[in-house]
């Protein structure tokens, strides 16, 4: 227990003699397992996220999916209602098949009008996710064949905020579009399991015979037999829907389905983000190691020499291994202490930024995110393993030589062994290498990230105030008519508001993943055969919508308020004009669009989705007063700061109509930033990783080249007696620096090229192989690593020749 | 006590094989004061790292006290040298991050030797070389002739059987060579063997036998009489 006792002192002390050494080590080490444990934690969390449900790995989701070129852009689409009775009706491979479809609803007759988001859904959705009401009861039978139930189920989340968690609510009548419904049950709060995507009520989805199959408009989730697997249930569902196809050619041409489980439906979305980070975590582990390995080596001799003296003088093998074991528990221990506080600290930005990513793809209830004890744990050990390893490596070499071997070295003054030094070289080389691929992807990103931001949208998004609302299914609104004189009335008083210079409105936010894709087909078109492969992004818009956006007019003319009469127009833009007139004017042409519409004007492209690298579609726009749908939004450039202008924008409204509830209020610009926050996030982390490579590759090339200074001392000492001057010191140190900068470019350059090719999708407007971030990269590497020479190569041409001879 | 047959070493060189010692035969007693003499380059620290037995790598036949070392593997190898040996290197040696209180207890602390005790024999140690003054100082912080002191304190700190010593006295001062001369002398009465280095002719008098050595050969052996003769 003394010797014990004595050996850790020792242990101490050794490493407090060695400053550089011990800091180093201590800090790598730490990083690494900090950034381990936290990524790791994460990923655990998010990997074993599950859904709330009982054998959720049963659940599937089932999708229509079109051969046809023109749903191309969409990976799969919802099912329809007949298709979906024909597969409850032959497949034998689901225990229960159910559907629902997406309302909004407006609540009225309490404080506050409240626009809802809801399904329509069959009676057995709850036992698909086996997830009963927790009050009440579920839709009978009888409740979804009737052509008309006013029964609702309310969610936990409704219930709790709007009607304070009444008990009594079960029989209660509730006001849903100004009709009224009668609550029969509480939903279970586990079916909110999907972000952005969950019901505050459930209503019956009646059938209604006259059903369209091209209707795509719901979304199928089954429940597995427990023997079936997925591909035999695809096959049989694949074979239902061919037979499908063949019997009903002019709405199922072309389709066929496409199964995938739930829980890889909600995950598959992140994991490109996710997968991106952690590959930049193992990355810098990377470097970390070939560090902790370096630091290592640069002390080997110095170690193999004491170990040898301690030999000598009797030390046994297990007496040598002890001091190692000692100094790697000592080095491991701390580092491991520093890096959890770390990790716990970094807890908090990790939940955020995981939370950020999990919501975008519709995760519900991640925040999850506690560090793992195991992976804590199993890096600890890992880096106890490689200290102890690296520390073994001259206790071991002494117990394979003699201990003679390794006195001479140093009774020579001869320096490392040549193959510690070649090890080091090829170390310093693979790190530098490693690190350059980091700074590659880091530096595509940023790139990415500014082109963003210098791109335009289309319009301008500056000083852009956006206001959404669903006007109830009521017959105040029934026509289209009626919604677009809401709409003109809405529009005054906007326009009245002071600071509002113009106002819009239209159907869909310019930026929003809310696709409304249409067919049409080209009139008076003699040379082709009707196509159905035509279709393009449709918006109904207010006169004034591309004055108001800053939308340029390339062609034509825009819409004028006395477009309002009864010849159908339509505005489309220049992809719409690539795709479907290449050279040909397309002014005064003729598509079918439901009625056929007279092409008037060309406008602008604009950026269509949220995502980053989306192709831009091609869009057309009829006014808003002949075809309004219930989804309004309304729009407006402000002369100040568009959030000042929020409460006077929903009073417009309410002084339209004062049960009117205002689903959302937000600044353009808000909409944009928000879209691209995970974006950023991920730029944002591999960017702090690239940093760390950046600090750890001076450190190790610092390190290697101050230990060789260390050991050329002596050499130095007698070159600089014999006549050299500093210059021809620091150029023979910085050259092998140099050199190995250049090799560790070099590979890590071909190495990105092949990485990088990966992150296509996520970069924008940026080729992988950008030459510029790739110069960017190699003259930072470059200049640090010139720097991380030349410091401890000034050092060593200040060496006093005298002092340094008489050193043996 | 030992016993050299045809001891030989050699190193594989470019060059070709280079032979650093050839023949050795030799024996010594229990309880013998010898010294190798011999000039520069002659195998001298080869000679005595192989009975030290910190060079594993040479041809022969090497007894001590009825181990023949030949046979042994490495790891018996350093069991032996732990049992018997107390190496003074030319070049010291000393662990450059103990003190030198610390350096004398390492030898100790290898022989499970019991803390208590440890303590007493490092502290008597330190007062016969009378170094008690420098016990907490590093060894970088110590002069020449003063970390050879200290080497030699370690090498007797454990009571070996046997005294092997490189130049013990190279850096010291004529007196302080003097007594460390004669602590192996009183170290020798007391039965202690002792194989000594040295250029030092009044040193190497001290030996009761002198084995000159040249070019890696045994080139004789004289008596320090006849040493004292030859020089007189
Ligand atoms: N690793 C080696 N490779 C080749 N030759 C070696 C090696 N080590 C030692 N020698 C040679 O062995 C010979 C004997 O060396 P040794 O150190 O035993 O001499 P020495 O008699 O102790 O000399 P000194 O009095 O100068 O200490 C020398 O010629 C030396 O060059
Ligand atoms: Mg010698």
């Amino acid at each position: 227990m003394g010797t014990l006792l004595q050996d850790i002192k020792y242990g101490i002390r050794q490493l407090y003699m060695s400053p550089c050494f011990t800091i180093c080590t201590i800090l790598v080490l730490s990083l690494g397992i900090a950034a381990c444990t936290a990524f790791f934690s994460a990923w655990d969390g998010i990997r074993d996220w599950s859904l709330p449900f009982d054998r959720s790995d049963r659940l599937v989701s089932i999708w229509s999916k079109s051969r046809n070129p023109r749903h191309s852009h969409f990976p799969r689409l919802n099912c329809s209602f007949p298709d979906y009775q024909d597969f409850v009706a032959q497949n034998t491979v689901f225990e229960t098949l159910a559907a629902q479809g997406y309302r909004t609803m407006n609540l009225t007759g309490r404080d506050e009008p409240l626009a809802l988001t809801g399904w329509a859904i069959t009676d057995n959705l709850f036992e698909v996710f086996r997830k009963q009401p927790v009050l009440g009861r579920s839709f009978l039978p009888e409740e979804i064949s009737a052509e008309q139930s006013q029964v609702v189920i309310l969610s936990h989340a409704l219930w709790q905020q709007a009607f304070s968690q009444d008990p009594d609510i079960l029989g209660q009548d509730v006001t849903l579009d100004n009709r009224v419904y009668n609550v029969v049950g509480i939903a279970h709060p586990d079916m909110d399991y999907r972000q952005g995507f969950s019901a505050q009520f459930y209503i019956p989805l009646t059938s209604s015979p006259s059903e369209s199959r091209s209707r795509h408009a719901l979304q199928v989730f089954g429940r597995l037999h427990p023997t079936v697997t997925l591909q035999a249930a695809t096959a049989e569902m694949k074979t239902i829907a061919a037979r499908l196809e063949a019997q009903y050619p002019e709405s199922n041409k072309d389709f066929t389905v496409l199964l995938i489980p739930l829980q890889e439906l909600l995950f598959g979305k992140v994991q490109g983000t996710v997968v991106t980070m952690m590959a930049a975590a193992v990355l810098l582990l990377l470097v970390a190691s070939t560090n902790i390995a370096n630091l290592f080596l640069s002390r080997m001799d110095r170690r193999s020499q004491e170990m040898a003296v301690r030999s000598a003088i009797g030390a046994g093998r297990w007496q040598l291994s002890r001091l190692v074991l000692i100094e790697s528990l000592l080095i491991s221990l701390v580092s491991g202490l520093i890096g959890f506080v770390g990790a716990t600290g970094s807890m908090g930005l990790m939940r955020r930024g995981m939370n950020l990513i999990t919501s975008s793809g519709g995760m519900a209830g991640i925040p999850r995110i506690t560090i793992n004890p195991g992976i804590l744990f199993f890096t600890l050990g890992l880096s106890i393993i490689v200290t102890l390893c690296f520390g073994l490596l001259p206790a071991w070499k002494t117990s394979q030589t003699s201990p003679l071997q390794s006195l001479r070295t140093k009774a020579r003054g001869s320096s490392r062994s040549r193959h510690g030094r070649h090890l080091a070289h090829v170390l310093v080389t693979a790190q530098i290498a490693l690190a350059v691929v980091l700074l590659v992807g880091a530096g595509l990103l940023v790139k990415s990230l500014i082109q963003l931001r210098l791109s335009s949208p289309g319009f301008n998004p500056v000083n852009l105030m956006t206001l959404q609302i669903t006007l109830p299914q009521s017959r105040a609104y029934e026509t289209d008519r009626q919604r677009a004189d809401f709409c003109r009335a809405v529009l005054t008083q906007l326009q009245n508001i002071p600071g509002v210079s113009h106002v819009a409105a239209t159907n869909i936010i310019p930026v929003s993943d809310f696709n409304f894709m249409r067919g049409f087909q080209i009139l008076d078109r003699t040379s082709q055969s009707p196509d159905d492969s035509m279709a393009a992004e449709f918006r109904t818009v207010s006169t004034d919508y591309f004055t108001t956006l800053g939308m340029p007019l390339i062609k034509g003319r825009l819409f004028q308020e006395t477009d309002a009469g009864n010849l159908h127009v339509v505005i489309v833009d220049e992809e719409f004009v690539r795709r479907y007139f290449p050279n040909q004017d397309p002014i005064g042409q003729r598509i079918a669009l439901g009625a056929p519409c007279e092409i008037i004007g060309v406008v602008g492209n604009h950026q269509t989705g949220t995502r980053i690298n989306e192709q831009t579609f091609p869009h057309m726009y009829r006014p808003l007063r002949q075809a309004c749908m219930e989804r309004i939004v309304f729009i407006a450039r402000t002369q100040t700061d568009p959030l000042t202008l929020a409460e006077s924008m929903r009073r417009a409204v309410w002084a339209v109509d004062v049960k009117q509830p205002i689903n959302h209020i937000q600044p353009m610009q808000g909409i944009i930033h928000d879209t691209r926050a995970t974006y950023r996030l991920s730029s944002f982390v591999l960017n702090l990783f690239a940093g760390g490579a950046l600090i750890l590759i001076t450190v190790g090339l610092y390190g290697v080249t101050a230990s060789t200074i260390t050991q050329r001392t002596r050499e130095i000492g007698i070159r600089k007696a014999f006549g050299a001057c500093h210059v021809d010191i620091i150029k023979s140190i910085i050259g092998t620096g140099l050199i190995l900068t250049g090799l560790g470019i070099t590979v890590g350059l071909i190495v990105a090229l092949v990485v990088c090719r990966l992150m296509g999708s996520l970069l924008y407007n940026t080729n992988p192989t950008d030459p510029i971030s790739y110069s960017i990269v190699i003259s930072f590497v470059g200049v640090v690593s010139l720097l991380a020479c030349y410091i401890p190569a000034r050092r060593a041409a200040k060496i006093d020749p005298m002092a340094a001879l008489r050193y043996e | 006590m030992i016993k050299l047959k045809n001891i030989q070493k050699r190193y594989n060189t470019k060059a070709g094989f280079l032979y650093v010692l050839q023949q050795i035969n030799l024996e010594i007693d229990e309880g013998e004061f010898v010294t190798i003499m011999g000039p520069s380059a002659a195998g001298k620290s080869t000679l005595l790292n192989i009975l030290g037995m910190l060079d594993h790598d040479w041809e022969g036949e090497y007894y001590l006290n009825e181990n023949a070392v030949h046979e042994l593997k490495p790891k018996q190898r350093m069991a032996l040298n732990r049992q018997y040996v107390g190496f003074v290197f030319q070049a010291f040696n000393l662990l450059d991050s103990l003190t030198v209180y610390e350096n004398l207890d390492t030898p100790l602390s290898y022989r499970n030797v019991r803390a208590s005790e440890r303590a007493a024999i490092v502290c008597d140690t330190l007062d016969r070389f009378g170094i008690v003054g420098k016990k907490d100082l590093y060894p970088n912080q110590l002069s020449g002739g003063q970390q050879q002191l200290v080497a030699i304190a370690r090498a007797v700190v454990a009571g070996p059987k046997l005294i092997l010593a490189d130049e013990p006295t190279g850096n010291l001062h004529s007196s302080q060579g003097q007594e460390i001369m004669e602590l192996f002398k009183k170290l020798n009465k007391e039965g202690t063997t002792i194989i000594q280095v040295t250029h030092n002719d009044k040193y190497a008098a001290y030996g009761r036998r002198i084995i000159r050595l040249k070019d890696g050969w045994m080139d004789g052996e004289i008596t320090p009489e006849q040493l004292v003769g030859k020089v007189s």
